[in-house]
């Protein structure tokens, strides 16, 4: 029976590196055979290329780079996790601050751009702010979606229990409950700040010092040198770490809500 | 010399006494009678059920007495003082699944007692006794989602006893289970009272659970629920729902109850 499961599951991993594979094929004969232009779509032998050619730098780019996700992505959970909690458990805090998200929300990250640079310069922190803006909407709704869906059933059980107070209701009974939606918000955060990255760090930054350096800044310098087989190298990069993070973020999810009736980490 | 308001002296025989409870719920500036001037006393140790039709106020009642609802009027003394909050001296076992998921079954008996501020090694002591006492001693280290609803409810049971209460108060705690579950539950929660001598105040709109497990059974009637009936049931335990006097006393109530739901 298992041998059997496991049978299936490589199958299943067939069809999907069947799948890659066909396109990346696909893309080299179209890039080789009929558009025959590096500048309009640079094949996949060029992008290996690129990327032996660049292995050196690129470990300093993407650790630029999460760096400042990991900033931005820092003051988002700072400020979305309590102020999610708050506006969850009070009524008067939900009508109060809702007006104002709901009025910032549908502001796109890139937008605030002009004013990052105005308020924090060309540094790291007005990256780490762009992306402070794309991660923080995620974690808030979902600390507060997970403070609203706090069953009354077992709050009441709670208080029957001896667990009277605001503060111990909280957490005993209403964080745990919420913990499986603010670790979802973490990842979407986290998802969504990486996606920010390339706009963070469209402008020439301090980048810790360094010049040149960055997955999203090395893909704007290169553009700008219309060397595209190595901005398509570095748009791989950015795919191949946002699934690196979503992956591991949701293993880690599957580990500590073992809890969860679904929750099977064979499914990941 | 008796002064006549020491007649309160005789009442502290009583553990809970419900004087004149009435709930009134008020909505879109309708009032709505949910309980009707509800008196009731429960002797330390004794087994009650309170039994009425669904949709009558019997959880209402139940929460009233917990403290986690509201009453309109009327007045609630647990050993002759009076109770207005949620009261610890009170355990309750509600209908719905109410284990904390995220908490092992062990976990979830030494909830109450770490809110104590029990010592690690006597939560541990006692979870343990009452984890052997509902037989589920194999399972501590599981998470409720792993257990069957029989199961979880017999946690729910260890859980509300763990921290000792003088007054277990159980929501018709069998109401979401299979027959076959529901009586072996049954018998087992008579040897448990047994074992323990708590209060039991047990709520159903089962008549045969009620017989089964009652010293004495407190019918309401529809809304405005009003206390119908008191029948005193002297069957020897453990009952067999089969026997003819227990069959007698069931074709009454289910004749009075026909009466009173028609």
């Amino acid at each position: 029976m298992k041998n059997h499961m496991f049978k299936k599951r490589i199958e299943k991993y067939k069809i999907q590196a069947l799948s890659i594979f066909l396109f990346l094929f696909i893309w080299q004969l179209i890039a080789q055979y009929v558009i025959n232009d590096p500048l309009l779509l640079p094949s996949i032998a060029d992008i290996i290329r690129a990327f032996f050619k660049l292995s050196a730098n690129i470990p300093i780019d993407i650790g630029v780079s999460l760096l400042h996700l990991s900033t931005g992505l820092l003051f988002a959970l700072l400020v979305g996790i309590p102020l999610g909690a708050l506006m969850g458990w009070y009524k008067n805090a939900d009508r109060f601050f809702n007006p104002l998200i709901e009025m910032l929300r549908p502001i796109p990250p890139l937008a605030w751009i002009p004013f990052a640079i105005i308020w924090f310069g060309l540094s790291d922190y007005s990256a780490g702010f762009i992306i402070f803006i794309g991660a923080l909407f995620p974690i808030l709704t979902n600390t507060y979606t997970g403070f609203r869906n706090t069953s009354n059933l077992l709050v009441e059980a709670a208080k029957v229990l001896g667990c009277k107070k605001n503060k111990d209701l909280i957490r005993h009974v209403v964080l745990p409950s919420s913990f499986p939606y603010i670790l979802s918000g973490i990842r979407i955060s986290i998802g969504i700040g990486w996606m920010c990255v390339v706009a963070a760090e469209m402008f020439g930054l301090d980048n810790y010092g360094m010049d040149n350096v960055g997955v999203g800044n090395m893909l704007w310098q290169y553009y700008a040198l219309h060397m595209m087989d190595r901005v398509a190298l570095y748009m791989f990069i950015l795919a191949t770490i946002g699934i690196a993070i979503d992956r591991i973020l949701k293993y880690i999810e599957a580990r500590l809500l073992k809890w969860q009736s679904h929750t099977n980490i064979a499914q990941i | 010399m008796a002064k006549p308001y020491q007649y309160s002296t005789n009442m502290i025989m009583y553990q809970l006494e419900l004087k004149n409870i009435s709930k009134t719920y008020k909505r879109n500036s309708k009032k709505l009678l949910v309980l009707d001037n509800i008196n009731l006393n429960v002797k330390k140790s004794e087994f009650v059920c309170i039994l009425g039709p669904s949709g009558c106020g019997k959880t209402t009642l139940l929460r009233i007495i917990m403290g986690l609802e509201q009453f309109s009027s009327g007045s609630i003394n647990l050993d002759g003082k009076n109770i207005e909050e949620v009261e610890s001296r009170l355990g309750m076992v509600f209908q719905e699944f109410s284990l904390f998921p995220w908490r092992t079954i062990f976990e979830n008996v030494t909830f109450g007692l770490e809110m104590k501020g029990v010592k690690k090694q006597e939560q541990t002591k006692i979870a343990e006794k009452y984890l052997e006492l509902v037989d589920l001693s194999d399972f501590k280290d599981h998470y409720p989602s792993e257990l069957s609803g029989g199961m979880k409810q017999r946690v729910a049971v260890a859980r509300a006893l763990a921290v000792n209460p003088e007054l277990l108060l159980m929501d018709e705690p069998f109401g979401a289970l299979d027959a076959q579950t529901r009586n072996t539950l049954q018998t087992e929660l008579i040897k448990l009272w047994g074992k323990t001598e708590k209060t039991v105040i047990f709520i159903t709109h089962n008549i045969e659970e009620a017989i089964f497990l009652a010293q004495r059974i407190i019918i309401l009637s529809k809304i405005p629920s009003r206390v119908e009936r008191i029948i005193e049931n002297k069957l020897p335990y453990p009952r067999d729902k089969l026997s003819g006097d227990f069959n007698e006393i069931k074709l009454d109530i289910t004749r009075y109850f026909y009466k009173l739901t028609k």
